[in-house]
Formats: C-alpha cells, structure tokens, sequence
C-alpha cells in the first residue's frame, strides 16, 4: 500500500505542477470570466441604448415631431414621450423645424391610419441604428391613444400575462422556457463539458503508461513494485489532479453562471442547482475509472504513444454517440433513448449529467446508473489489471484493438 | 546460504523458448556472471529471478525464499534497457525512484547528496533528466540501482555509454560491494570485465545452459598445451614437436603436436638456440571459451557441454 501512495502521490504531483496544468486550470475559467465581468461592466455604466453607442447620446436631446392627420392622437403623456416627442400641428411646421435642426425628424399618422396603418418618418438623413428609440416610444404613443388614453388597459396591454405553471407530474414535466435559447446552451455546454473532460483526463493514462514504455523507465519500476500497483497508484494519482481541475472548471462554470443570470437576467429555472455540481463530481471520478481503465489498459499493450493514439476513437465512440444524441438528449430529456443513454455505464456519465442539468431525474435512475457505473468500473479495474502483466508491459510488440477486448473479457484463470 | 537459487526454470513466449531448464546459484560475496549471445535468454532469466516474469517452470529462491514484497526492497536492479523519468529533474526521478524501494524520505536525504557527490552529479541535479548526457543517465541509474543499499544487486551490461575513468568506477563500487558480502550478478558482453571482476560464471545459448562453474575452474577445464612466445629471431618454418606456428601481434603462438609438453617445447627451443624474450602457456581467454562453446553448441556439440555443466 506505502508503493501505491508512493506512486499516487508522484503522479498527482508531476501532473498538478505541470506548466500546462495550471496555465489551463487557470485559463479556462478566467477567460469567461473576464468577458463576463468587461460585459457587466459595460452594461452598468452604461444607461443609455446600444444604438445610443453608435449615433451619440446628444442627439436625443432633440425631439421627433408627430403630425397626427388622423385625429388619434389626443394625449401626449409626459411618461411616455418625456422630451423624445412633440406634437406639431402641421407637417409643414415639422418639416421647418427639421431643417432647422430643432426637430430629428417627424411621424405623419396619415388620415386612413385605421385603415391602412401608416406612418410616415421623415428626417433629414435616414440612419437605421438613430430611430431605434424614438420608433419604440412612437409606437407606445399610438398604442396608448388607440386604447382610448386608458393607463390602466394600456398598463394591463403592455404587461405579459402572468402564467403560472403547474405540473401534473413534479418529476417529469418538462417546465423548461422554450422560447428562451438558454434553456438549451446550458445543457448542451454540460453535455460537452463532460465528454471533452472525461476523454481528455482519461487520455492522460495513455499518455502516462505509453511514456513510461517509451522512456524504458517500466522495467525499473517493476523491479520495485507489482503492475497492479502501477495501475491502481497511477488511477487515483491523474484521477485526483484531474477531478480537481473538473471541480475548478465546473464550479467556476457554475458561479459564472449564476453571476451571468445577474447581468443577462437568465430566468431562475435555468440555474443550476448545487446538487447538479456533487452528482458531476461523482459521475466525473466514475466516468473517469472507467475509461481511464480502459485507456491504461490500452497503453499497458501498445508499443508507444503514437500507436496507442491511433486507435483511441474506438474508445470514444460511446461518448460520441452521446454527442450525436444531444438532440435528442435535449429536447426529449424523459424520453426512452436518453434513459436508457443515462442508465449505461459507457454513456452514463455523460447523459445523466445532460440530464440532470435539465432536471426532473427520477432518483431511481440515478441511483441505478451509478450502481451500474460502480460495477462496470470494478470490472473493468480488474480486467485491466490482467493486461497490467510485464509480458505487456515491457514488449515492443504492435497490439490490436481486438486483442485488447479478447484479453479485457476473458475470464481470469490465475487472479 | 546462497542468496539466490535458480532450479530448472522455463519460459515461453508463443512458440518461442526463451529459457530452457536453467538452474545456478549465487551466493553472498560473489560476483556472478550471467553470459551469452544477444537473444539467448539472459534477459529473460534475469526478470524471472525479480519476478517481472513468472516461468512456467521451476522455482527461485531469493535471499531464502520466493520474492515477496519486502525482498524486492532488498533488490537493486540496472536493466540493460536504461530508462529514467525524461521530463522531471535528476534529484525528482531519483527520490521518487528510492521510495518505490522503500526508503523514507529522510533516508533519501541523508544519502543521495553522497552518491550524487561520489558521481559527480551534484550539480546536475536540478537538470532534467532529458537534458543530461547518456553517460550521465547511466550513472543516475546506477545510484537508482544501489542507494537503497540492496542486498542483492542485478546489473545488466553496467559499462555501457561509460567512459574508461567511469568504468573504473562502477569496477570499484562493484568490488566494494562484494567485499561487503553483497551479492552481485552482472550480464554483459564485456569478457575482460568479466574475467577481472566475476568468480563464477554461466554461459546460456538459446535459453539453454552451455557453461557454468567458478572463472578459475573454467580455464583450467579449457586449458590447452599451447605456447607463447616472444623472440627478436626469425623462428624456422618448422621446428620438432610443434604442428603450428602462428603470428600474432607480439608473440608466436605454438601448438604442440600430440604428447608433446610445454617442458619438451621449451627444450626444443632452448636447444634450436632461439633466444627468448617472454615464455608463457597459452590459456584460452574468455572470449575464445565463448565462441568455442557457442559455436560447439551451434554445430551440435553443445547438447553434451549443458548436460555435463548441468550434473556438474
């Protein structure tokens, strides 16, 4: 046991003091959230529009006139037009003051409005971004007036109905926003998150293994310790450092998530709840056993790293079959292709985190994928382990995927 | 006791054997040298003996029994295939490396900077491994091999990438070693090395055993009549007694005829009135006990050699 900590200990210190390591444990969260935080920033000092941005504030100091040939138009109340709207009784006086530069421009509601709807906007130059603002509180004006100068119907009028929702089944119903694209980024963000993370850290057991042949370091190192204990000592060394830059990443994602649905206003139903954070801590160290397993395996009978790489899609294909469902994954979180996704252990540590940043997973479910996750890994843990032999360890010899999976699953006749 | 014990081991691997029924002993105070051509199976005993490999027949005893957890601590090990950590500096791979033998941290302190100092590799040793020379490499490996203060010690071609005043060295720390009562095993290809340094041999072919016993007893079981001599005369072409002459760098070589002994040669000479500068019995060197086994056992005649060295 003292030789397995001996090895851990190495690993997790080689890996987490690797320049590399740490600019990317740094990097990754810092990025987002410097643009977060250049964002927020620009959005609190900042009161006025975006198209103010690009046309000068100043501008607005002059107002638009309205000309109303329609009759509509019986009150021009000072908390909807402020200083942005005058009426003009005549679109001659509006055209003079325009060229005088004490108008921006002027609206015509023509006769027939009722029954054509138009208004015409005259201004001496016609710049798309500038009439943003002024078009808005137009538009509030003639709604308010067609309304009959009713505050309290133009109130109720501009106000989206409150809907309050109930679900008729707590645990499956989908109460999510649809019409909000966050709704989906999130999930699909965790969705990638989870496979780049989990192949990316699982790699690294290639990578260490295939080295360790290619530096000739392996046969002194078995002079001192099992292979068993190289494996299991190296496991839980790149395992640690790397759950450790998982929880750093996935929590920094997290946190800027909640900070971002302060600047953005993301609707509360798109936070991510703490849990979701523990059960990607969990599912993160089992997806990691189990394809870091698999990946050690691998290393443990290729001749050298560039060999090893080429053949670790094979690996991969039930992850990127995930990534091919995420649709599905997504819009049919419930549905029987992303149960049964989230319930095996090869995509399960993917799928079910897909789902559980959606939310509404029966506890069963999870339960049962992480029982099956636990096993599949201790399988895999003691297959593993079997082509952990020297005779793997210390040949030269070009390997196949197809003997890997023959040695995986054959039955142990020594222990 | 003896500190290690080898009896009939075997070894497969797919259709080829690499070891054949091979069985010897080292004991304590012994340098002991595992001989034979490339692929002949040393390697492969070798691994056997530290139980990397399991043979798939026969048995090793180390230190008095079969190799445990505890022994392998007692083991130092230098592999013919030299390998350290590239990427870490000389004194990380080197610590990390005695702790897998079971050395404290304050142990390693305590030593290392000594072996560092005796190696001349004190200053290097916050370098990266990538970063040192080959012979360089192979004295860290050696301080890997012997900073735990093995009891055994296992060196797999311990000269190569040396230079002369390193070899020495290692020759020196090799000696010492023995003089402790260590036991020590040493492969390699090197017959001088192994005619100053071993007490007792094995030769293995084709994981079969061709040769094995004391240096001493080898000779003398090789030993022929033949002479050497060195003279400033020309000798003539043909002198009584002598069925070859033959030149070599410095000195003529005489093989006598048959019951003819060095005694009667030298009177010969003596009576041809050749005047000699050196006069010596040609005792075949190790080398030449090599490829005549090897060869021997090539051509068929090696089958009778392993059996005799084998009941021997």
């Amino acid at each position: 046991m003292n030789k397995v900590w001996s090895i851990f200990k190495y690993e997790f210190y080689k890996t987490v003091s690797r320049r590399s390591f740490i600019l990317t444990l740094i990097l990754v969260p810092l990025v987002p959230a410097l643009i977060l935080w250049v964002l927020n920033s620009l959005s609190a000092s900042q009161s006025q529009a975006l198209g103010e941005v690009f046309t000068g504030g100043a501008q607005q100091a002059f107002p638009y006139g309205v000309v109303d040939q329609s009759g509509l138009v019986k009150e021009m109340p000072d908390w909807i037009v402020g200083n942005s709207l005058v009426l003009i009784s005549d679109e001659t006086t509006a055209r003079q003051q325009t060229l005088d530069g004490k108008l921006q421009g002027y609206y015509v509601v023509t006769a027939d409005y009722l029954e054509s709807g138009e208004v015409i906007l005259y201004k001496e130059e016609i710049n798309p971004l500038a009439g943003i603002e002024g078009t808005a509180i137009f538009e509030q004006l003639m709604q308010y007036n067609l309304l009959g100068g009713d505050m309290d119907l133009y109130l109720k009028y501009t106000q989206s109905p409150s809907i309050q929702m109930v679900e008729i089944n707590p645990q499956t119903a989908d109460a999510r926003d649809t019409d909000n694209p966050l709704t989906f980024l999130v999930p699909y963000a965790i969705t990638l998150f989870f496979y780049t993370i989990i192949f990316t850290s699982s790699s690294m057991l290639l990578t260490a293994i295939s080295k360790e042949k290619e530096n000739r370091v392996m046969e002194m190192l078995l002079s001192s310790v099992k292979p068993t204990q190289l494996f299991t000592g190296k496991l839980m060394g790149l395992g640690l450092a790397n759950l450790l830059q998982m929880a750093i990443w996935f929590g920094a994602a997290l946190l800027l998530l909640r900070l971002s649905g302060q600047t953005f206003a993301i609707p509360a139903n798109l936070q991510i709840p703490a849990y979701v954070f523990l059960y990607g801590i969990v599912f993160f160290a089992l997806g990691f056993a189990f394809y870091g397993s698999l990946m050690a395996g691998w290393g443990a009978m290729v001749p050298n790293l560039r060999e090893g790489n080429q053949s670790t899609f094979v690996f991969s294909l039930p992850l990127l079959f995930t990534i091919i469902s995420i649709s599905t994954l997504i819009n049919e979180p419930h549905g029987t292709l992303s149960t049964v996704l989230s319930i095996l252990p090869p995509t399960a540590p993917v799928a079910m985190m897909t789902r559980l940043a959606i939310g509404g997973v029966p506890l069963w479910q999870v339960g049962v994928a992480l029982a099956l996750l636990v096993l599949s890994d201790l399988f895999l843990i003691r297959s593993v382990a079997k082509i952990f032999k020297s005779q793997y360890l210390l040949s030269g010899s070009a390997a196949s995927i197809n003997t890997f999976f023959k040695v995986l699953f054959q039955r142990q006749a020594s222990g | 006791m003896q500190s290690i014990v080898v009896e009939h081991i075997s070894k497969s691997f797919g259709d080829v054997q690499a070891v054949k029924d091979v069985s010897f002993e080292v004991a304590p105070g012994e340098i002991f040298g595992l001989l034979g051509p490339n692929g002949s199976g040393k390697t492969t005993s070798i691994r056997i003996i530290l139980d990397i490999y399991e043979p798939d027949g026969g048995q090793v005893a180390i230190l008095g029994g079969p190799m445990d957890e505890s022994k392998k601590n007692l083991i130092g090990y230098l592999p013919e295939e030299r390998g350290l950590y590239q990427d870490v500096t000389l004194e990380v791979c080197l610590q990390y490396l005695a702790t897998l033998k079971g050395m404290s941290r304050e142990e390693i302190d305590a030593k290392l900077p000594a072996y560092l100092e005796q190696f001349e590799l004190s200053e290097y040793r916050k370098k990266k491994v990538k970063e040192l020379s080959k012979g360089m490499q192979q004295k860290a490996q050696l301080i890997a091999t012997l900073i735990h203060d093995p009891q055994v010690i296992i060196v797999d071609e311990p000269f190569s990438s040396l230079d002369p005043v390193n070899t020495q060295l290692v020759k020196d720390i090799l000696k010492e070693q023995r003089a402790a009562g260590k036991t020590i095993m040493m492969s390699t290809h090197q017959m001088n090395q192994v005619e100053q340094l071993c007490d007792k041999i094995i030769l293995i072919d084709h994981g079969n055993v061709l040769l094995y016993g004391g240096l001493q007893e080898i000779y003398e079981r090789f030993a022929t009549n033949q002479l050497l001599i060195n003279t400033s005369q020309p000798l003539p072409e043909a002198l009584p007694g002598v069925a070859r002459i033959e030149q070599l760098n410095t000195m003529i070589k005489l093989t006598p005829e048959p019951g003819i002994t060095p005694h009667d040669l030298l009177v010969t000479l003596v009576n041809q009135g050749i005047a000699l500068n050196a006069f010596e019995i040609a005792t075949p060197s190790l080398d030449e006990i090599f490829i005549q086994v090897v060869q021997g056992s090539n051509n068929g005649n090696g089958k009778k050699e392993i059996q005799h060295e084998q009941d021997a």
